[in-house]
């Protein structure tokens, strides 16, 4: 019985490089198994004196996808990493400034909105840029058995009845952005949040170790 | 953001140094950075790069109308992007000179030069033809844009494979990628731009970086009013498809000469690298080798990491259970916690599938029936 109640449970293996691009302020490669995301981040920056906000940077993200034309779901993917950015950059430092955030899609096999969220994540570590808090983004995915799977492959995602995707902060583990897709139970919502939360763990000590590779303060 | 202006001491600095026969980055005048190619999972898809300028293209098909001049000929479309990525003075989904100016360059190298076999993209004359779409993003400008984006291009036009297609009556079948072996592209040469900087009145250099091209682009003094770009495009029989020039005049014809001489040694090397590797990669996908981008993350950077195993044990939550508990509790031991949980919706059901859900549902769901009773009443 207690056997069977502790799982283990796996992410996919991630790949990251970080100033992948010299002319950017910030940029970080990530790849969550095959799906691959690039991130640069440009800020702060002097901008457009209609787009300036007094209180706080504007923030302007662009996901571009590998190939033809940019489609509405672009400009989802957009939303979720603005709002999300929003809460983790500490814009009140830098008024009447833009920080731009450009994404490209270098392989889509599934997951690609947590990893480009993680991948954004990394290039503003890079960046420099202040942040409340750092974001980690997990997934899962219900399959037709009623069986929770965290970081799921393109085939289980294709084959689940539900994916739930869920961002977290690194101070109090508290859900940033949530999204899903598909039809579940209140409960499996809660079960899915929670064990999540508790993977988001490997996802933050991954940005810990990259940091602590090369700063010493941190290492 | 405007771009950064190159300030008078740099451009002396350079031009100076230039003329003493040396060069920022230690090359000679002949000398280019390192080429590099990589492929992605997809047939067309590459990322070229040129020491730090950083290109990549992607491939796509489809099945259009043809023009109504050139009913049996499929058409080529290549698409240019420039976005913030490539360096922060650019704004994104804006025409600029640039993208204009490359994608002229680009079409003119592979569209003018009649590179490609569009008759065999045809499939119904005045009916169905292919499409072929090069989308050309810019991910890090570091000079010598055009060299890198033709790389980019050829090696991706020459790497794609479009789906076969069967003629049956008057229905056209398109096949996917597992029912019959995708066909290659036909490419009569391999044309391929490079970028020379011209400075002074007869110093020709190879592969500028960003500040040589922004250097040989201004004017310094008024006395040296020489300087520009030079793009030469060559194929692998060392015939010269494309001549364009930015900036000044030049002085003389020998420079011209110069340049076509030394671009058709060094086109012949990038074509062949290029064709390497084409061939190893379709031999590495021959052996169902996995091709993914993510093979570009390597650990001789100093700021990256690979993680192979990232696991974690998770108990099987109850998520009332945790409304009372706090969280470091819940990590502590499980053994007590366990015979006090009860079993989860989500436990059953890993049991007794559906109907197991349901089961544990009816506490709750009792009082839903009620009340769409009571609406129906």
């Amino acid at each position: 019985m207690v056997e069977e109640d502790l799982k283990d449970f796996k992410l996919k293996p991630m790949k990251c490089e970080l100033n992948f691009l010299n002319k950017s302020d910030g940029s970080a490669i990530l790849a969550q198994g095959e799906t691959v995301v690039l991130v640069s981040v440009n800020g702060p920056l002097d901008i457009k004196s209609t787009s300036q906000n007094m209180e706080k940077a504007t923030l302007e993200v662009i996901f571009s996808s590998k190939g033809g034309k940019p489609t509405v779901s672009d400009r989802f993917k957009e939303n979720v990493i603005r709002q999300t950015c929003e809460t983790a950059i500490f814009g009140c430092l830098y008024p009447r400034t833009g920080i731009t955030i450009t994404i490209q899609e270098l392989e889509d096999y599934g997951g690609l909105l947590p990893t480009t969220i993680n991948c954004t994540c990394l290039a503003l570590l890079n960046s420099g840029l202040a942040m409340r808090h750092v974001v980690a983004a997990v997934g899962c995915a219900l399959d037709e058995a009623g069986n929770l799977i965290i970081d799921p492959t393109n085939d289980q995602i294709q084959t689940a009845t539900a994916t739930m995707y869920f961002v977290f902060d690194s101070r109090e583990k508290n859900l940033v952005t949530g999204f899903s897709t598909g039809t579940f139970g209140e409960g499996v919502y809660d079960e899915a949040l929670e064990r999540c939360r508790a993977a988001s763990d490997l996802v933050f000590n991954f940005y810990r170790d990259i940091v602590a590779s090369y700063c010493n303060v941190i290492g | 953001m405007k771009e950064t202006i190159v300030s008078n001491s740099e451009k002396a600095f350079v031009q100076k140094l230039i003329t003493s026969g040396h060069r920022l980055d230690g090359r000679t005048y002949k000398e280019t950075r390192n080429h590099q190619i990589s492929f992605g999972s997809d047939y067309g898809s590459c990322i070229a790069s040129l020491g730090e300028t950083k290109v990549m293209a992607q491939v796509s098909c489809e099945v259009v109308q043809p023009k109504q001049i050139r009913p049996n000929e499929g058409i080529l479309y290549i698409n240019v992007e420039v976005g913030p990525m490539a360096a922060p003075q650019f704004e994104a989904n804006r025409q600029s000179d640039l993208t204009v100016y490359l994608n002229r360059l680009l079409e003119k190298c592979y569209k003018d030069s009649k590179c490609i076999d569009l008759e065999s993209l045809c499939i119904v004359v005045e009916e169905k033809v292919w499409s072929i779409r090069v989308d050309v993003k810019i991910l890090n400008h570091d000079g010598n844009l055009i060299e890198c984006a033709s790389i980019a291009t050829l090696a991706s036009l020459a790497h794609f494979k479009r789906p076969d297609v069967t003629r049956a009556g008057d229905k056209v079948i398109i096949h996917t990628m597992t029912e019959k072996d995708p066909i290659p592209t036909v490419l009569y040469h391999y044309p391929v731009c490079l970028t020379f900087a011209i400075f002074g009145s007869d110093i020709l250099i190879s592969d500028p970086s960003y500040i040589e091209e922004a250097v040989c682009m201004s004017v310094v003094d008024e006395d040296n009013v020489g300087g520009g770009l030079l793009v030469v495009g060559i194929n692998q029989y060392k015939e010269p498809c494309l001549l364009d020039l930015t900036g000044a005049a030049i002085h003389s014809v020998n420079i011209v000469h110069k340049a076509i001489l030394s671009a058709s040694e060094r086109g012949k090397l990038i074509i062949d690298i290029v064709k390497k590797s084409i061939i190893s990669d379709d031999t590495l996908r021959q052996k169902r080798a996995r091709i993914n981008y993510k093979d570009i993350i390597t650990n001789e950077h100093r700021q990256s990491l690979i993680r192979k195993e990232l696991s974690i044990r998770l108990k099987n939550f109850n998520t009332n259970e945790l409304k009372q508990e706090s969280e470091e509790e819940m990590d502590q031991d499980d053994d007590d916690d366990v015979k006090i949980i009860e079993p989860s919706k989500y436990d059953i059901v890993a049991t007794l599938p559906k109907t197991a859900e349901i089961n544990a549902k009816t506490g709750k769901s009792a009082w839903i029936e009620i009340s769409s009773d009571s609406e129906v009443e």
